[in-house]
């Protein structure tokens, strides 16, 4: 009974994560600019990775597992955050226009 | 030529136990990883240690998770939104906390937060990226501000005079060239 409402719990936790990563990529596709572009992938991506890892983690056989899903998150994170900073820095150096913004760009 | 810290080295290691299993097999890998991460950590500059204060800690991630959801949330309701709302500026911020691990943690935060992320970063100054242009933007940087300080139990110094080392950070829109 308890492992069939576990599985319930995880198969739950899972698919709102993947809803997430279909959204962020949906925003992907559709926002305006590399700057909106980038907001999708780390918000939407960072919750869908930390659902499916919750649920993922519900289900691990001990606890070492459960930490290496946890420490797996995090440096997704972290590597989420830096990746998203250069990519904006190197547009905002290579004068990609943003949206929204009154910018002139050199001819 | 910095020296390499072997707590650091002890870290990089625990880390590469946790991920890879504690594998023999895995350490041919895993030795290179650890290496090359230890010497492009000292190489960065990273050697400050920085003291997490419990207190602080069981505050943050609270918060942290709460916000997380809120992000996703939000970008998540925009994406699939058929009028894609969304009115993105840029906007210039000057952070209180001192230099080394706060001030380079509370920037990568504001990147996992609702709606922002940071896109330029020199000294105090910062230019922040706002999904939708309202005072919201600024007011929930000082909130993460004061929660990354009481993490690393260290001040945020209030005093916002004085004008941006870099003139690229100090304006609203101007991309810079060259």
């Amino acid at each position: 009974m308890t492992e069939s409402l576990l599985e319930l719990v995880t198969g739950a936790l899972v698919l709102a994560g993947a809803f997430f990563f279909l959204a962020g990529t949906a925003g992907l596709l559709r926002f305006p600019d590399v700057y909106c572009r980038l907001h999708a992938l780390t918000k939407a991506d960072n919750l869908g990775l930390g659902l499916i890892s919750l649920g993922l983690a519900l289900q691990a056989p001990d606890w070492t597992t459960r930490i290496q899903i946890l420490l797996i998150w995090l440096l997704a994170l972290a590597a989420a955050a830096t990746v998203c900073h250069l990519l904006a820095r190197s547009s905002l150096r290579e004068g990609v226009p943003a949206v929204g913004v009154d910018t002139e760009v050199d001819p | 030529m910095r020296r390499i810290s072997l707590a650091w080295l002890l870290v990089f290691a625990l880390v590469w136990t946790v991920l890879a299993a504690p594998r023999f097999d895995a350490w041919v890998a895993g030795a290179i990883a650890v290496l090359t991460g230890v010497i492009l950590h000292t190489g960065l500059g990273g050697r400050q240690g920085a003291r997490i204060h419990l207190r602080g800690l069981v505050r943050f991630v609270p918060f942290f998770l709460n916000q997380s959801v809120r992000g996703g949330l939000d970008v998540a309701f925009r994406a699939l939104h058929p009028a894609r709302p969304l009115d993105p500026t840029f906007i210039p911020f000057r952070t209180g906390l001192p230099e080394g691990p706060a001030r380079v943690f509370f920037v990568n935060c504001i990147s996992l937060l609702p709606g922002t992320f940071s896109a330029q970063f020199h000294d105090r100054d910062l230019r922040v990226h706002l999904l939708t242009d309202d005072a919201e933007g600024a007011r929930r940087l000082e909130t993460l501000e004061r929660k990354v300080a009481g993490l690393f139990g260290v001040q945020v110094d209030e005093s916002k005079e004085g004008t941006p080392a870099d003139p690229a950070l100090s304006g609203n829109g101007g991309q810079r060239h060259g």
